[in-house]
């Protein structure tokens, strides 16, 4: 940030940097990614979902590849057979529970505690294996978190949060965040992650207000519509299409809302070791994004969808940036050994839920 | 540059140990018996090109050397680390291969679509039914059990027919299963139903439900009886089971494709229902053609069918009644019936 660099170089005792914006550069595209994509897609079906293990592997590969912070590219190292051996388990043990629940309902009530008791596991195994096998600048990333603070973040909070219909689900949600984030690590540098609840309080306080506002908009737009119309017109094609479609884009506006706020909220407030990081998505940004996504790919029978994902990354990633102070390089390994072989670990990739944010 | 003979690629890059997240600017050298040397600021490294992981070619991001004691070389220069390796004799792989190739892409697509049509018009019909034969009877009546309970509760009143008539139908259904060997238990169910109107419907493992609404409308117990052989060719044909597994396939398939696009998750329910509606088309195509081939062998009029068909489709309205409506879920009345007006 020195004005003048060739002067600072002789410095003898480097200056205490002050804290610099550092962009997620993004360098993929989506004529890149539709290759990717049909191939993998192709040889998928070819191999009755075989290589879809491979596939994902590939997509991962490309999209952390293709991301890179201070001129470093990231990158994915899961080995396709683990993902495909989790796969099979999964596959086989949905098939054993549908079975299962047609030929004797009363196994379902087996199957609800049971997945009650195993979530918090599964969600701990994925979010390891995940960032695990993520790298930047050859060290991996981590995951600190453990079965009992997933079942309290995850089922405790959960059912309280229910049982109080509603009320306390931002603190559900802040002390799922929490648990997801506050236990991540980069090497040996363990990730922070402190928001008071109020925040979150206060974020879904505004939610609701816009969302209802965003709705009650929708409704005067549609009743203003069937008003020139005339409420004859109401069964028609064209009017009930209209009418569906302002609703679609209410609804894409409020997700849009809720998305970027909750992303914002939770990227927003991490820090790791001195540095951290900002998050500045738009709500309306990001729903303008979405339904021009979802036109396209309507429009182009889903040919769009690789160029669709390409876009909502980059704008995702274009909102985020490192505030960084002082250097990048100074984080060391974890001393940890890596078990990254473990069996849970490959179950993890069990439902091929992102249980991130 | 011209000093270095084509065997002697240099390879730019950057160094990370693997132990901390500083990086060292590096160059790769490739010299001869399988060996590179890697070149740092104040060292030099040999390499033996046997005990590497080279990570495979993606687009256009960055490649990785794993060294077997730890650390890695990172570099974007691709087309250096190809060259290396087939100079190693080792083959960088096919699936990169196609992926440069917009031939190939191209091609992709139109097999992808080529295989997605012939796939869901006979590869997931036939599956399902498969998969029916294999699984026992008893999986249809678990499915239909339940169900008739929560209509009554809701759309479905006692009958408000004479116990007599009730009974004289009741023949009519036994006349209608008198052949039908071995497949579950058959149960007749009579219904008023004024929110539903003129109708029948099976469900999975035997039980067949008429409305009052339908007996009224018939003018003949042959008409009647012919619409119970049509659902009883459902509960035969296992329509219900193979239902619920082609939909199942369905969505496998969305997912393959679009799962990546999390926000269109919503968006892709619509193409599983259409497809949906598609084989519902068929499988009443199916109980038709059951029903009929049933009137036949008993020697009742094709006519029968017919007429009643007629009369259902003019006392619901021809509104739902277009050949190019793909959401309905059975096909077009002018397609299962001759009518006369």
């Amino acid at each position: 940030m020195s004005i003048d660099n060739t002067d600072s170089v002789f410095d003898a005792p480097a200056p205490v940097t002050a804290p610099r914006a550092l962009p997620f550069e993004f360098r993929g595209s989506g004529s890149e990614y539709f290759r990717i994509w049909i191939v993998n897609l192709l040889l998928t079906i070819v191999t009755v979902g075989i290589y879809s293990a491979w596939a994902k592997v590939r997509r991962l590969r490309y999209f952390h590849g293709s991301t890179s912070l201070e001129g470093h590219a990231f990158d994915y190292h899961a080995e396709p057979v683990a993902i495909l051996i989790g796969r099979l388990i999964t596959v086989g043990g949905y098939a054993l529970f549908l079975l299962a629940g047609q030929i004797n309902p009363l196994l379902n009530l087996i199957v609800v505690p049971l997945l009650l008791v195993g979530l918090p596991w599964v969600i701990l195994r994925s979010r390891r294996f995940h960032l695990r096998m993520t790298s930047w600048r050859g060290l991996r990333f981590g995951f600190h978190g453990d079965y009992k603070g997933a079942f309290k973040a995850y089922i405790l909070w959960w059912l309280a949060a229910t049982f109080t219909a509603g009320i306390l689900f931002p603190v559900f949600l802040q002390r799922r965040l929490t648990y997801l984030l506050g236990n991540s690590a980069y090497g040996s540098q363990r990730a922070g992650y402190d928001v008071a609840i109020k925040q979150f309080y206060a974020f879904y306080g505004w939610f609701i207000l816009k969302a209802l506002g965003v709705l009650i908009l929708a409704a005067v737009v549609c009743g203003a519509l069937v008003a020139t119309t005339g409420s004859g017109a109401m069964g028609s094609a064209p009017v009930s299409g209209t009418l569906a479609a302002v609703f679609f884009v209410a609804g894409l506006l409020v997700a849009g809302i809720y998305q970027a706020g909750q992303l914002n909220l939770a990227f927003g407030n991490l820090t790791i070791g001195p540095h951290r990081i900002e998050s500045t998505l738009s709500g309306p940004g990001l729903a303008a994004l979405l339904l021009t996504n979802a036109l396209l790919i309507v429009i182009t029978l889903g040919l769009y969808s690789p160029w669709a994902k390409v876009r909502l990354i980059r704008y995702q990633l274009a909102h985020l940036h490192v505030i960084a102070t002082g250097d990048l390089g100074d984080f060391t390994a974890s001393a940890t050994a890596d078990d990254s072989k473990a069996l849970g670990d490959e179950i993890s990739d069990f439902f091929d839920v992102d249980f991130g944010i | 540059m011209s000093i270095l003979a084509s065997d002697a690629r240099v390879i730019d890059g950057t160094y990370f140990d693997g132990r901390s997240a500083r990086g060292v600017a590096a160059r790769l050298v490739a010299c001869a018996n399988g060996r590179c040397d890697l070149q740092m600021d104040d060292q030099q490294r040999c390499i033996d090109m046997a005990s590497v992981k080279v990570s495979a070619r993606i687009a256009h991001i960055p490649r990785r050397i794993d060294f077997s004691g730890g650390g890695h070389f990172e570099t974007l220069d691709n087309d250096g680390i190809d060259a290396l390796q087939i100079q190693h004799a080792q083959h960088p792989g096919l699936v990169q291969w196609f992926e440069r190739q917009w031939k190939v892409a191209l091609s992709s697509l139109l097999s992808v679509v080529l295989v997605a049509v012939l796939f869901f018009t006979f590869g997931i019909p036939w599956l399902s039914q498969r998969v029916a034969q294999v699984l026992p009877v008893s999986a249809d009546a678990h499915l239909g059990k339940g169900v008739l309970e929560i209509l009554d509760g809701r759309l479905l009143k006692p009958s408000t027919l004479s116990a007599e008539r009730q009974y004289q139908l009741q023949q009519r259904f036994d006349e209608v299963i008198r052949n039908q060997r071995g497949a579950g238990n058959w149960q007749f169910e009579l219904r008023d139903a004024p929110i539903v109107g003129a109708n029948a419907f099976a469900l999975p493992g035997g039980t067949v439900v008429m409305t009052d609404q339908l007996v009224a409308l018939a003018q003949h117990d042959e008409e009647l009886m012919t619409v119970l052989a049509h659902e009883v060719g459902h509960v035969r044909r296992r329509h219900g089971l193979r239902q619920l597994l082609q939909g199942l396939g369905v969505s496998a398939m969305a997912m393959a494709v679009f799962g990546d696009v999390t926000s269109l998750s919503t968006l892709t329910g619509v193409a599983p229902a259409l497809l949906q509606a598609g084989y519902s088309r068929d499988m009443e195509r199916e109980a038709d053609t059951y029903s009929r081939a049933w009137m036949q062998q008993q020697g009742i009029a094709q006519r029968r069918f017919d007429d009643l068909m007629c009369r259902l489709a003019a006392s619901h309205g021809s509104q739902s009644d277009s050949k190019y409506n793909y959401f309905a879920s059975h096909p077009a009345i002018s397609e299962r019936a001759r009518c006369t007006q």
